[in-house]
């Protein structure tokens, strides 16, 4: 899926802050949150440049308006820059990253470092952009922030910050690596409410905070490119320091995938346009993971297909190609290995949705719910990645499989 | 166990939902009764008990204060709790129907807690190993439970089969272990 | 910030209406409401929205199996015909603390349009 002229992706809030913190975790804060800002101020500064031009905005006020309007239409809050070469400041209210944080983690935790890298990033390609300065060379630092528990977020732009500029990954880059697609098993019953579902999200936008609340989690149109830097430059990182946390740290990449699928496609298997438009949920597996198919690809997390299904048993799930398979090709060739985390943990995702949750209750996916269901040792389901085209191979292809012996 | 038991100690008080003993300092539970109709796991509260106890001690420390007798009230919308240290080796939470009048309650709890010493035992403190104690309370108080182990093992380089054996730490891994939980749960120190 | 939201959730009841908060809405949005005069699976939820739209609310037409009527301060009231689900959705205007109350008012009010009483 693009966006103007760069490859993007619904994802809701729990994969944003997890993956953040699984950077973190893995790099410590600071050179966690320098490469969460390096990686949101390359790929937004070809969004911001491009959008732009397709709208006729010429002056660094119009920039710098359209950049707002931009950032809270893609759901990451309100965002003002106030800069000019030298530098300045901005001021973020409900920014996607700080204002989820603090609601979903905010009574538990007290959060000492600000959340905010990904607007620090946007805001200095704005900069950037309205001004016509050589991209990727503006700082930017989050000074305060509400996740810890400031009244607002704000920012500091200085200039000078230079780096050696990363081989692009734009349209053209990834068009190459897109592969033809196919079709699964059961097309059709997915196709239909694939389309049903682009119909019934289409609605869905920014409310007057600049955050897209819907099926009960925060949604954000995001870049591609962020989510695939910084998680394959920890990994790279973490296999020069510490190899022995690889294994740990993929862990990790694969819970963002997990908690999100499990809470994002579980609020519209629950919400009344999903009743309206499939059905009340009956409680059988199969068109529990059909469904799951249909919302992956209206959401743009490419055409998911069902290889096999074999309820309480195993689950194979082909695609022609993922997001972070064709980033990777793009930017540094081929795998050593399969390395499609979020697909994997997606995947693991909806198996978990399709054979523990009691549909007919009708729960309330919450915290707590989440918590009580995964804790408590090894998942009774697991996920490997036998093929995938971030390797060379000419699909990606995940395997669910239920652990013998295991609990339900 | 005694051999009178926490039920003998409670039954004539009717308007008593529960009762927990958490063996301190490691605030495990001990022992439990709760009337047949509530819907209440002894094992997933009692800990959190020792630990408020624990916590209003040092909280009256820094304002240098100091009671033998503290107990803590806790009134909610459904249930009032009255939690009290009793001896240095238990935590007794007494959990009452919600309408009772405060004055009954204490009176209630009064006897009841005085049942209660004579019945359970003087128990030795187990020496338990710290990483033991910060791994269960990482568990207890980490945001995402299911993966904070995992964030230990990222954050610290130790191996994730190692965690699982806590008592097995070196000191210089416990203290690895003990700063990225503090820093987990964003807190200065533990009190364990 | 506005109390947590209970483990079990939120559950109001009126005089001709039941509320309960809808799945992981933790901004108390989202409310699945009851209507004592409507039996669940009877059938008859579909024609409230007609009937709200003549006491002021907008119909809006997004997705074809989900009936939709917009209150003039922004309130939703969801309709799917086939089950009978009825959901509100509180504006985003309406403080945090007082949605579970407006939802509730609202929903009374459908109670009261599903009796066929007046305004």
């Amino acid at each position: 899926m693009y966006f103007g002229p760069s490859p993007a992706v619904y994802h809701c809030h729990h994969f944003n802050l997890f993956l953040d913190q699984t950077i973190d975790d893995a790099l410590g804060f600071e050179a966690g949150s320098r490469l969460r800002f390096l990686a949101g101020r390359e790929f937004a500064g070809p969004l911001l440049s491009g959008i732009a031009e397709a709208n006729g905005a010429t002056t660094p006020a119009e920039k710098l308006d359209l950049a707002s309007k931009l950032f809270a239409g893609m759901g990451h809050g309100r965002l003002q820059v106030n800069a000019d070469a030298k530098g300045g400041d901005a001021k973020g209210s409900f920014l996607h990253y700080g204002y989820s944080w603090s609601q979903k983690y905010g009574q538990i935790v007290k959060r000492k470092q600000p959340a905010d890298a990904f607007g620090a990033g946007f805001a200095a390609a704005a900069t950037e952009v309205a001004l016509g300065l050589t991209s990727e060379t503006m700082s930017a630092q989050e000074s305060g922030c509400v996740a810890m528990k400031a009244p607002g977020c704000t920012f500091t732009l200085k200039p000078g910050d230079r780096v050696a500029k990363l081989p692009p990954v734009g349209e053209a880059e990834v068009g190459k690596q897109v592969t033809p697609t196919f079709n699964g098993l059961y097309e059709e019953v997915i196709q239909p409410i694939t389309q049903g579902l682009r119909d019934f999200t289409a609605p869905v936008a920014g409310d007057e905070r600049g955050l897209v609340q819907a099926f009960g989690v925060f949604v954000t149109l995001h870049l591609a490119g962020y989510y695939n830097r910084i998680s394959y430059e920890a990994v790279q990182q973490v296999e020069k320091k510490a190899p022995q946390s690889v294994g740990v740290l993929e862990d990790l990449l694969r819970e963002s995938g997990h908690v999100c699928v499990f809470n994002t496609f579980g609020g519209i298997l629950l919400s009344p346009e999903w009743e309206g438009m499939v059905g009340p949920l009956t409680g059988e597996p199969l068109p529990i993971i059909e469904g799951c198919m249909a919302i992956a690809r209206a959401l743009g997390f490419g055409r998911w297909t069902i290889a096999e299904f074999e309820p309480g048993k195993r689950l194979v799930v082909r695609a022609p190609c993922s997001y972070e398979s064709v980033f990777y090709r793009s930017r540094y060739g081929k795998a050593p290995r399969p390395n499609e985390y979020f697909l994997q943990g997606a995947c693991l995702a909806i198996a978990q949705l399709a054979h523990r949750v009691d549909w007919k209750a009708k729960p309330m996916l919450t915290q707590d719910f989440y918590n009580a269901l995964f804790r408590g040792g090894p998942l009774p389901w697991k996920v490997e990645q036998p093929k995938s085209t971030s390797c060379g191979h000419s699909i990606s292809e995940v395997v669910v499989t239920k652990v013998e012996g295991a609990r339900a | 166990m005694a051999q009178e038991t926490v039920k003998d100690a409670v039954g004539d008080v009717p308007s008593l939902r529960a009762v927990f003993v958490t063996a301190m300092p490691d605030c495990l539970l001990y022992d439990s009764w709760v009337r047949p109709e509530e819907t209440w796991a002894a094992e997933d509260a009692a800990s959190y008990f020792g630990d408020l106890v624990r916590a209003n001690r040092e909280g009256l420390r820094a304002l240098k204060s100091w009671s033998a007798e503290m107990q803590v009230t806790i009134e909610s919308a459904d249930v009032l709790m009255i939690v009290r240290e009793l001896r240095s080796d238990f935590v007794v939470t007494l959990a009452f129907q919600r309408e009772v009048p405060l004055g009954m309650v204490r009176l209630h709890a009064k006897r009841v807690m005085d049942r209660l010493d004579q019945i359970l035992p003087t128990l030795e403190a187990q020496q338990r190993p710290r990483a033991v104690k910060i791994t269960e309370f990482l568990e207890k108080y980490a945001p995402d439970p299911h993966a904070a182990l995992h964030r230990v093992a990222l954050r610290t380089g130790i191996p994730l089969n190692t965690l699982r054996k806590p008592e097995s730490l070196e000191n210089s891994q416990v203290a690895l272990l003990e700063a990225s939980v503090c820093d987990i749960l964003g807190l200065e120190s533990l009190s364990l | 910030m506005p109390e947590p939201i209970p483990p079990g959730g939120l559950i109001l009841e009126g005089e001709r209406a039941k509320v309960e908060l809808e799945n992981s809405c933790f901004e108390r949005l989202n409310w699945r409401c009851t209507l004592r005069a409507l039996p669940a699976g009877s059938g008859q939820a579909a024609s409230l929205v007609p009937a709200l739209v003549a006491r002021g609310y907008t119909e809006v037409k997004r997705v074809p199996s989900l009936l939709e009527a917009f209150h003039p301060d922004g309130h939703r009231v969801a309709v799917v015909p086939s089950t009978g689900r009825i959901q509100i959705r509180v504006s985003m205007k309406v403080p945090e603390q007082e949605r579970a109350k407006v939802a509730l008012e609202l929903a009374e009010e459908l109670g009261q349009v599903a009796e066929g009483a007046g305004p």
